[in-house]
């Protein structure tokens, strides 16, 4: 794959994502230095979103539902790449790619950016988000989810390295169920199990508490056989995290008293 | 076999298409076929520019707007899970991966590249890498396992050309496919949704790998002529 010709043959394959990672490599070195190759590829790709646009099918209406619930208080990254950055980041999950500062509601004191665990962090964060799946999706996919537990695995690791962590346990409220949170300067990860389903127009969510009492939401969980997980990326040292009973969709402010609160101290 | 993906009896006119970037490949032939498609297509483009359309809300998704993002699922919900379902066939692996995909919208939005393409071919382009993703990570585990794991994994020319064809909805995309060279059909059809590599399309089609590359690209140049597509 040295000669550029031989490259640029590749343009179609790469548009139909019918390539190798090798071949990959080469074309994104390619269209990253010649802008004729940059603009065939992305006519390439508007005819290969065409192909795929042609065959619309009505998704289970689940899926709208979990969507909306799995983004709720994800933060976004922020836009920078090159000019002809991918537009899709390589194949490899989230975990690989750059992450941004957390954007959480805004907090007055400045935070450190983690740079060395940041991905494995928010590769956690992506697959808790996505461990959401769909109901009644059949899990076949063991070599995803595999891959996705190692990940979870060494975010986990790297989060109990940290010196600052601390694991801390509490019990709900009204029903049972037990939480668990490890807590560091600047994140901190939720679970509980055992916790009772809720009503169709229910859900758990969960709330960072600061030091005046101000709640901010951490995002809605999703329960799965009594169990919800969250990271809140917005937590800092002497925050509190609360987990209440709000309605479908969240709410912007805690509506209920929290079943469970865990602090540090 | 052939792909049973014919130009409709339509009449047709010679259409002229300028290109204003001036990025068309000189010694291209000028795709005869497609006025009607053309037609179609312009007035599905029209809604591409207004405050409702993909890439208004894209942008809107980009700084942050739920709501946005809420719109923008309903107005692509069926083109992303159509473009998951068509590479994995199983509807529960299509709307695992759909969901995927949809997470990934919502965080990665703020990348989004106008002057690259439109939102609806940046979040579709998404979809199927997803979806590739997906198929190949389950062959792999199948080929680690000895097992089958998943039915989506190679299946035949036949079968992808099949569904394909009971699945296509757009008759400019249909048409302009029948208007493929045969290798360049088959080849486009099992490589985007069939979910192959090049490689695998040339052992498939016993056709050596620098054809199988060459046709797929002439057929996707062919396509966006047919189509009148720009990026």
């Amino acid at each position: 794959m040295s000669e550029p010709d031989d490259v640029r043959a590749l343009l179609g394959a790469y548009a139909l994502d019918a390539v190798d990672d090798a071949d990959r490599r080469a074309v994104d070195e390619l269209v990253a230095r010649d802008p004729a190759a940059a603009a065939e590829l992305d006519d390439l790709r508007a005819v290969a979103a065409r192909l795929a646009g042609a065959t619309p099918a009505d998704p289970p209406p689940a899926l709208r539902e979990a969507v909306l619930a799995a983004v709720a208080g994800m933060p976004q990254t922020s836009a920078g790449g090159g000019a002809h950055a991918d537009p899709v980041p390589s194949d490899a999950p989230a975990g690989d790619r750059p992450v941004p500062a957390a954007e959480m509601p805004p907090r007055p004191r400045s935070r450190p950016q983690r740079k060395r665990s940041g991905a494995r962090w928010w590769a956690l964060a992506a697959a808790v988000a996505i461990g959401a799946a769909v109901p009644g999706a059949v899990a076949v996919q063991q070599a995803q989810r595999a891959r996705e537990a190692e990940q979870q695995q060494e975010a986990l690791a790297d989060l109990l390295t940290d010196p600052s962590a601390v694991v801390v346990h509490g019990t709900a409220t009204d029903g049972g169920g037990a939480a668990t949170a490890v807590l560091t300067d600047d994140r901190a990860l939720f679970s509980a199990s055992g916790l009772p389903p809720l009503d169709a127009g229910e859900v758990y969510q969960l709330w960072v508490v600061d030091a005046a009492g101000t709640a901010s939401s951490a995002g809605v969980m999703v329960w799965d056989d009594g169990t919800v997980r969250q990271l809140a990326d917005g937590f800092t040292s002497g925050d509190a995290l609360a987990m209440t009973v709000e309605p479908a969709g969240g709410s912007e402010q805690p509506t209920t008293t929290p079943l469970v609160t865990l602090t540090a101290s | 076999m052939s792909l049973a993906l014919g130009p409709r009896p339509t009449s047709r006119r010679a259409r002229s298409h300028p290109d204003p970037s001036g990025r068309r490949l000189p010694g291209r032939p000028a795709d005869l076929s497609c006025t009607l498609a053309r037609v179609v297509d312009a007035s599905q483009e029209s809604s591409a520019e207004g405050p409702g359309s993909a890439d208004a809300l894209l942008r809107a998704v980009a700084a942050g707007d739920r709501d946005a993002f809420t719109h923008l699922y309903d107005l692509l919900a069926r083109s992303v899970f159509g473009a998951c379902l068509g590479v994995l066939r199983d509807p529960d692996h299509a709307a695992e991966v759909a969901q995927e995909v949809w997470v990934e919208v919502w965080r990665t939005a703020p990348r989004f590249d106008a002057t690259r393409g439109s939102a609806r071919t940046w979040s579709l382009t998404l979809a199927h890498r997803r979806a590739v993703d997906r198929v190949r990570a389950v062959q792999a585990q199948r080929d680690r396992d000895q097992k089958v794991v998943d039915a989506s994994a190679h299946r035949p020319f036949d079968e992808v050309a099949a569904e394909v064809e009971r699945r296509l909805e757009r008759t400019d995309v249909r048409d302009c496919l029948g208007s493929l060279t045969e290798t360049q059909r088959r080849s486009v059809v099992l490589a985007y949704y069939g979910g192959r590599t090049y490689r695998e399309v040339a052992e498939e089609l016993g056709a050596a790998l620098p054809t199988v590359k060459s046709r797929i690209r002439d057929g996707l140049l062919r396509l966006r002529d047919c189509l009148g597509v720009s990026a």
